[in-house]
């Protein structure tokens, strides 16, 4: 069987009384021209034919290694296999989980067992949240957690039973923890088909359709900037502001255009994630790949110096933007700003347990350097990465290589040119207790 | 200038004998032999379940089966009533004297997956549905309900010619015998276990397993070994009748443990390779030494599997081989496809 053959499978997860059913009867209604077999769970209540819908009963294989990829769910592959014998072919197939399922072993089955890998491909999973009482799981349950983080599409069901602003403040929270998935408001859960169907999700040809948003990466800084300065004693002034310290990086940069600013920003993640040197008032900053931290006294203004032994450009990244000190660079008495600037999406500290890094950054990987760390990452921490995927940009290859995965399970391959695009990489990892500036340094290391 | 080398002869065994065919048009789920050979009981994966004579092929009776799908099928110890399991929870009983159903029963979960025929009685049965397990006679009086098992049951079957039977599944095999509730023995294993097999004489017991492994269990003492390296999934087991033989699918090339020793600790299995993709069934003779085995491909092979190097007949089937089953006599053996195909080949001493 040829891979296009394949039938595509749609995992429907949410909690109990998201509003999956109703999503589910919507499907079934509007593609009534298609055959659609439905798996259902125990508490599932569809009203179609009883031919096309199946009951499963979450049943989790853990194999005898304890490998948690090959987590499987015995009982889709058992229901599966068979509907699979059958001659009837189905054009789609739905699985709703339970409200309480871990998507995880769903995904798997498609990709560990042969049987399913041949006949299926799983086009993706999309998630219903109860918006108005989503609130009440966000925080303490991991398998709501897991089914935001999982998702290739997150519907905000429910949008009449909330005010905007609340809405604003899940997506914003829901963003955070899986900034790859699509986001649809709904009512009722009324929603285009071709949201929902279709959507690629584990098609590497598709791995990066929602670049560049969710590639966006978050800094622990918010804004750089790239000064020429000349060789001596310069000073930064700032008022007071809304922290009583603020990280402060300053190093020699390879240029002062914006294309420089980008080239060195990677450098400057990693000078965040070294031990911050305290500053004093008064005291004096050297350029260098460190992280000062800026005390500001109780009131008023005051002053650091800046001392630069090589004149050049050189690229200042601030934890705040400069405007809430009124932060400003004083070249031999004279207020200077930025030849490039760029703000950055800062880095959300509140803690969130599932949550994702994304890593973008020029230059080419050194395949060896990259394999070994990816599988001592996975091998360490695969059962806290849910998903990934991206592109890389690999030395000595012109293509593209395109890679998707569920916690250790791995799948990439050479895509088309690189052409005139600029090489570069970009990837995200979606997980759990994830160390942005570990996996951000450690990638940087890869680079040939 | 390089010389050619000669091709490599192609080697391709002796067709098998045919002794008649049929297709039915639909998946065959299952086929089995009456106990004297004489019948031949097909059942569709859509339901439909024809019995024909094992002969000729003529067709003697339909049954329907089951509405959303026939699951198993199983001859009593006279071959008067068959029995089957379908995806409508139910189990039936049919008779071929009066050519209809003559008890129906609940399996106690949406898809009865086994039936499995007192051995030694006429007129008792067990049936598996999910983690349901009942014993009942056959006009469907139930004469025992067992505790749920932990999971799903996937499989399910009497140790040859005794009273005692076993269920596998998620976590491990539970022995029972037949005049009690309690359990008999159990082997626990954390790992899910997709089909077991008795030995003929019962000492050992052999799993195939989701994690590409075999499971092997020394009845009497417990002692347990597993052998792992599989490519796949593995499901297809199958003993030779002096219970010292196990073949097993699970990879395109058929691997057959020697049991006897010490074996198959530590020992060098025989390797039968012709198929290319991993096996989809495999039958020992019952009494015989000969191996049938077949692939998705359609590929049907008969080995002795003393001598690995090729197999000694094969044929081809239109569709996946599903089914492979011997005639009581050895003489014949059925093989049943995908795509519908049914055919009755003779085998001899010699395949």
């Amino acid at each position: 069987m040829t891979a296009n053959k394949r039938v595509p499978v749609t995992v429907l997860t949410g909690f109990l009384g998201s509003g999956k059913t109703t999503l589910l009867n919507r499907i079934l209604t509007e593609e009534h021209g298609k055959r659609i077999a439905v798996i259902e769970n125990e508490f599932g209540e569809v009203g179609v034919d009883n031919e096309l819908v199946l009951t499963a009963d979450e049943e989790i294989f853990e194999m005898n290694n304890g490998c948690i990829c090959c987590t499987v769910r015995g009982d889709l592959i058992r229901i599966l296999g068979n509907l699979m014998k059958r001659k009837d072919r189905f054009d789609y197939i739905m699985i709703e989980t339970t409200g309480l399922a871990d998507p995880a072993p769903v995904a798997q089955t498609f990709f560990v067992d042969d049987e399913m890998k041949e006949k299926l491909a799983l086009d993706g999973i999309v998630t219903v949240v109860d918006a108005k009482h989503i609130w009440e799981h966000i925080d303490d349950s991991s398998e709501a957690k897991e089914q935001v983080a999982f998702a290739d599409v997150i519907l905000l069901n429910k949008v009449d039973l909330v005010s905007p602003a609340d809405l604003d403040k899940l997506e914003t929270r829901i963003r955070q923890m899986n900034p790859a998935a699509r986001i649809h408001r709904t009512q009722d859960a009324k929603i285009g088909m071709d949201k929902v169907l279709n959507v690629g999700g584990f098609n590497l040809d598709r791995a990066l359709e929602v670049d560049p948003m969710f590639l966006e990466p978050e800094y622990p800084f918010e804004w750089g900037g790239a000064f020429d300065l000349p060789a001596g004693t310069h000073e930064f002034i700032m008022q007071e502001g809304p922290d009583p310290e603020m990280g402060f990086c300053l190093f020699s940069a390879t240029s002062t255009g914006f294309d420089g600013l980008e080239e060195n920003q990677m450098d400057a993640v990693l000078a965040y994630s070294s031990d911050p040197v305290p500053v004093e008032a008064g005291g004096a900053i050297k350029p260098g790949f460190s992280r000062s931290e800026l005390r500001l006294p109780a009131s008023g203004e005051c002053r650091f110096k800046i001392v630069v032994d090589k004149p050049g450009p050189h690229a200042i990244f601030t934890q705040h933007h400069p405007d809430e000190f009124q932060a400003k660079l004083l070249v031999a008495g004279v207020p200077v700003d930025a030849l490039s600037a760029k703000e950055y999406k800062p880095d959300h500290e509140h803690d969130e347990e599932v949550t994702s890094v994304g890593i973008t950054t020029p230059g080419d990987l050194d395949i060896k350097k990259f394999n070994r760390w990816l599988s001592e990452l996975l091998m360490n921490q695969g059962p806290d990465i849910f998903r990934m995927k991206g592109v890389l940009s690999i030395k000595g290859d012109e293509n593209r290589f395109v890679f998707q995965g569920v916690h250790m399970l791995f799948d990439g391959r050479p895509d088309r040119p690189w052409g005139t695009e600029s090489r570069h990489n970009s990837l995200i990892f979606i997980g759990r207790n994830l160390d942005r500036a570990e996996l951000n340094k450690a990638f940087q290391k890869c680079l040939a | 200038m390089p010389r050619l080398a000669a091709p490599p002869p192609l080697v391709s065994a002796p067709q098998l004998r045919l002794a008649w065919e049929t297709g039915i048009g639909d998946h065959v789920i299952r086929i089995v032999w009456s106990p004297d050979g004489g019948l031949l009981a097909i059942a569709a994966v859509s339901g439909a379940v024809q019995v024909r004579n094992g002969a000729t092929g003529d067709l003697l009776c339909v049954f329907d089966g089951h509405g959303f799908g026939t699951q198993s099928l199983a001859w009593n110890k006279s071959g008067k009533l068959l029995a089957s399991g379908g995806q409508d929870g139910m189990a039936r009983s049919w008779s071929l004297a009066e050519g209809r159903c003559v008890a129906e029963f609940e399996g106690g979960a949406p898809w009865v997956e086994h039936v499995a025929w007192h051995p030694l009685r006429e007129d008792a049965l067990l049936t598996a549905a999910g983690r349901k397990l009942r014993y009942r006679s056959a006009n469907g009086a139930l004469i025992r309900e067992y505790p749920d098992f932990d999971s799903t049951i996937y499989d399910l079957a009497w140790q040859p010619g005794s009273t005692h039977f076993a269920v596998a599944g998620y976590g491990g095999i539970v022995m029972y015998k037949d005049d009690a509730k309690e359990q008999a023995r159990r082997f626990d294993w954390k790992g899910s276990i997709l089909s077991f097999a008795y030995s003929p004489n019962g000492n050992f017991i052999a799993t195939g397993n989701q994690d590409a492994s075999v499971h092997f269990w020394y009845r009497k003492s417990g002692k347990d070994l597993q052998m792992t390296g599989y490519m796949t999934k593995v499901r297809e087991l199958s003993w030779d009748a002096g219970s010292r033989f196990l073949a097993t699918g699970g990879s395109p090339v058929v691997t057959v443990w020697d049991c006897s020793g010490k074996g198959p600790a530590g020992s060098t299995p025989a390797q039968l390779d012709e198929h290319g993709v991993p096996v989809s069934a495999l039958a020992f003779q019952h009494a015989g030494a000969l191996l049938a085995s077949g692939c998705p491909g359609g590929l049907v092979c008969v080995w002795n599997h003393r001598k690995p190097d090729r197999p000694l007949r094969q044929a081809r089937l239109d569709g996946g081989i599903t089914q492979l089953a011997w005639a009581a006599d050895d003489k014949k053996f059925a093989a049943a496809s995908a795509s519908g195909a049914v055919r009755v080949f003779i085998a001899s001493e010699q395949a």
